[in-house]
C-alpha cells in the first residue's frame, strides 16, 4: 500500500503546472517543460511544487508551444518529425499575430529547436520579396530617409529587379 | 548596436530596483516588459532576457547565484504586463533609453503612417537581435538586401554581407603562399589578416576557399595536411587527416564548418596535375575515426563545384551530380550547359570566371562580357531544384533565378531562352567588381594574384 502511494506520489513528482498570462493552467511532464531552458532553470531553482507562472505568454500560444514541446519530448524518429514540423509551421504561419507571438514566445522560454525552426520559416516567408512588400506584410513602418533609400536602389538596385 | 549591448550589460549590473519592487505594485510600468522586443531598452533583468542564441548555446549562460532565485518568480509574476508589445507604453516612464523610439512603435493611438492600424501590438520591427541574426542567417544575398531595406531597426541589427577579394602572391618555386590578404571590394581596400592567422596559411598551398573559410595545405613528407580556417574569427582551425596526394587542388565543403555539429560535412579534395583534374578525387566526413576514401569519374572533369550540400562535376559543360555514397557519380545526367571554357583552358584572362559561385553557393553564369566597354552580366542558377524530390517550397524558396527552368540556350548578349521564355539577366555588382579586379591583378607587373573571394560571417 505505502509503496503504491510513493510511486504515485513519483509520478504526481513529475508533472509541473504552467500557469499562462490569462491564467490558463496547463499541466504537462517535467521533461516537456524542460525543453525550454527558462522554464527548466525556474523548476531548478524554485522545485516543481508550485505552479509556474509564465506571465509573458498567452494560453493559446503556451498550449502551442508545449504542444511542440511534448512531441519533441518523445524522441520519434526523424523523418516523422520533420513532418510533424512542417505542419506545425505551415498553421502557425497562417496566422501572423499568433506566428509572431509564438516565435516571442518560443525566444523568450529558450526552446531552440523551436526557434530555429521559426527563424526558418520566417525567413522563408520573406523570400523573393522587396522591402516595400515585406513592410505590408508584416505592418512596418518605413522609417528610413530618402538618402538610405536612395542609396540602398543605386547599390542594389539589381536586387529588386524581378526577372 | 555595440552601444545597445553595453546598454544591457549595464542593466545586468542594477538588479537592485527590479528586485526590491514588489510584484503586487500595479502602478509600476515595467520597463523590462519591453525587453522582448526592445533591444534598445536599457533596463531589463539578466533572466528577463534569455541567452543569446549560437550554434548549440543552451547552457551556456552561468548559473544564477543562489540567491537569485526568488526573482525568477518575478520576472514571471509581474503584474501589468499582458503581451509583448504592450510594455512599450511603459518603457519611457523610468527608463532612460531612447524615447523618441517609442512613440512610432509603441503606443496604439493614431500614428501618421498608413495602414497601420491593424495588430497594434504585433511589432514585426523590433525583434530581438539575436533573433533577427538566425533569420537573416537563412536568408541569401538579395534577400539579405531586401531585409536591410525594409526598415531602419532591420538595418541597424545587421551588417553589410562584405565579399573580400582572395589576394595571394604565390612563390615561384613550389607554388605555395607566400603573402595573401583580402580586398574589400566596397570599400576598396586591403584587408590585413590577423598574424597568427597569417603565420597558418604562409608556406601552404591554396586549396581554394567557400563558406567563409580558406583551404590550405601543407605539403610535408609526401602527405597533404589540410586545414580548414576562418579568416575572421578566433577559432580553431579545423585540421583534416593527412593525404597522400597532389599539393595541388581544389577543397569543395558541403555546408559551412562550425565549432559545433559537423557530423554531416563532407569534404571533398580534387587534386589536379598540371592544372588537369584526375580521374579520382577523394572525399572525407567528418564524423570521428572517418578517413578519405575515393571517387572514381568517368572522365576527366573540366571543374568541380560544391552547391547547396551536393557536388557535382562539368565534363565538357554538362554537370553531373557527385554520388559521394557510392564513389562515383549519378547515372542521370543533368542538362545544364554551362557557357564558356573551364576556369584552366581559358585563353583570355579578363574571361577566366566565364561561370563562377557566389557566397550564398549559387552558381553565376557569366553571359556576356564585352571588356571594351566594361559590360558584363551574370545570371544565376540553382541546380538544386533539378535534383531534388523532397523539394520544400517554404524552406527552399527558388531564388530569383533561372533555376527552375530547364534549358537554357544563350542567344545573345543579354537574352537568355530558357524553356519557359526569353529572359533578361541582371548586372551584378560585386561580380563586375572582382572580373575588373582580376584582369587587374592578373597582370604580370602585379604580384598579387585574385584567387577567389570570401564573405566575413555576418555579426
Amino acid at each position: 500500500m505505502a509503496t503504491i502511494i510513493t510511486k504515485e506520489q513519483q509520478e504526481k513528482e513529475k508533472m509541473v503546472t504552467l500557469v499562462s498570462s490569462d491564467s490558463e493552467k496547463f499541466v504537462v511532464e517535467q521533461k516537456v517543460a524542460e525543453k525550454s531552458h527558462v522554464i527548466k532553470m525556474v523548476m531548478n531553482c524554485c522545485g516543481i511544487e508550485s505552479p509556474i507562472p509564465v506571465r509573458r505568454v498567452k494560453g493559446d500560444i503556451l498550449k502551442s508551444i508545449l504542444e511542440y514541446c511534448e512531441k519533441h519530448s518523445k524522441g520519434e524518429a526523424q523523418e516523422v518529425m520533420e513532418k510533424w514540423d512542417k505542419e506545425y509551421m505551415d498553421k502557425a504561419e497562417k496566422d501572423l499575430v499568433f506566428f509572431h507571438d509564438l516565435m516571442l514566445a518560443s525566444h523568450f522560454l529558450h526552446i531552440q529547436e523551436l526557434v530555429d525552426l521559426i527563424a526558418v520559416t520566417f525567413a522563408g516567408m520573406l523570400k523573393m520579396k522587396s522591402p516595400e512588400e515585406i513592410r505590408q506584410k508584416f505592418n512596418i513602418n518605413n522609417d528610413l530617409t530618402k538618402e538610405q533609400e536612395e542609396h540602398i536602389m543605386t547599390t542594389f538596385g539589381w536586387a529588386f529587379q524581378p526577372i | 548596436m555595440s552601444s545597445s549591448k553595453s546598454d544591457n550589460r549595464e542593466s545586468i549590473g542594477s538588479k537592485k530596483p527590479w528586485i526590491n519592487t514588489s510584484p503586487s505594485d500595479g502602478d509600476w510600468t515595467c520597463p523590462q516588459s519591453t525587453s522582448l522586443t526592445m533591444r534598445t531598452t536599457p533596463s531589463y533583468p539578466a533572466f528577463d532576457h534569455p541567452p543569446p542564441f549560437r550554434f548549440g548555446a543552451v547552457g551556456v549562460r552561468p548559473p544564477l547565484p543562489l540567491g537569485m532565485s526568488g526573482g525568477y518568480g518575478a520576472a514571471f509574476l509581474f503584474r501589468g504586463m499582458h503581451r509583448y508589445g504592450c510594455g512599450l507604453r511603459g518603457g519611457a516612464s523610468g527608463s532612460s533609453g531612447p524615447p523618441e523610439l517609442l512613440p512610432a512603435y509603441g503606443p496604439p493611438g493614431p500614428i501618421g503612417g498608413t495602414g497601420y492600424n491593424k495588430n497594434l501590438e504585433q511589432d514585426w520591427s523590433t525583434l530581438p537581435e539575436d533573433l533577427v541574426y538566425l533569420i537573416t542567417d537563412k536568408l541569401n544575398c538579395e534577400d539579405f538586401i531586401s531585409f536591410r531595406a525594409t526598415c531602419l531597426k532591420w538595418r541597424n541589427m545587421t551588417r553589410e554581407r562584405v565579399p573580400y577579394v582572395i589576394l595571394v602572391e604565390f612563390d615561384d618555386r613550389n607554388h605555395t603562399i607566400r603573402a595573401l590578404s583580402l580586398f574589400d571590394i566596397i570599400q576598396k581596400r586591403i584587408v590585413q589578416l590577423e598574424p597568427s592567422v597569417f603565420r597558418k596559411v604562409q608556406n601552404c598551398h591554396y586549396l581554394g576557399s567557400s563558406h567563409g573559410c580558406l583551404f590550405v595545405g601543407r605539403f610535408i613528407e609526401e602527405a597533404l595536411h589540410i586545414t580548414l580556417l576562418n579568416p575572421f574569427a578566433n577559432e580553431p582551425p579545423i585540421n583534416l587527416p593527412a593525404l597522400n596526394c597532389q599539393p595541388t587542388g581544389i577543397v569543395l565543403l558541403s555546408e559551412r564548418p562550425t565549432s559545433v555539429r559537423n557530423d554531416h560535412m563532407t569534404v571533398v579534395y580534387c587534386p589536379r596535375s598540371d592544372g588537369r583534374f584526375l580521374l579520382q578525387a577523394r572525399f572525407i566526413r567528418l564524423t570521428a575515426n572517418s578517413d578519405w576514401q575515393n571517387i572514381w569519374f568517368t572522365g576527366i572533369p573540366d571543374d568541380v563545384l560544391a552547391m547547396e550540400g551536393q557536388f557535382y562535376v562539368n565534363f565538357k559543360g554538362i554537370l553531373r551530380k557527385m554520388d559521394v555514397e557510392n564513389h562515383g557519380l549519378y547515372e542521370e545526367k543533368f542538362t545544364l550547359l554551362l557557357p564558356g571554357l573551364p576556369r584552366s583552358q581559358s585563353s583570355d584572362p579578363t574571361l577566366n570566371l566565364r561561370y563562377f559561385q557566389d557566397l550564398e553557393g549559387h552558381l553565376h553564369l557569366l553571359v556576356c562580357s564585352s571588356y571594351q566597354s566594361g559590360l558584363y552580366a551574370f545570371t544565376k542558377v540553382c541546380p538544386m531544384q533539378y535534383m531534388s524530390l523532397f523539394y520544400d517550397e517554404r524552406f527552399l524558396a527558388p531564388p530569383r533565378s533561372l533555376g527552375i527552368k530547364r534549358h537554357i540556350v544563350f542567344l545573345d548578349d543579354l537574352t537568355v531562352k530558357t524553356r519557359f521564355g526569353r529572359v533578361l539577366v541582371d548586372n551584378y555588382y560585386s561580380q563586375n567588381l572582382l572580373l575588373k579586379l582580376s584582369a587587374f591583378w592578373g597582370t604580370d607587373q602585379n604580384r598579387f594574384q585574385p584567387v577567389g573571394w570570401i564573405a566575413s560571417s555576418l555579426l
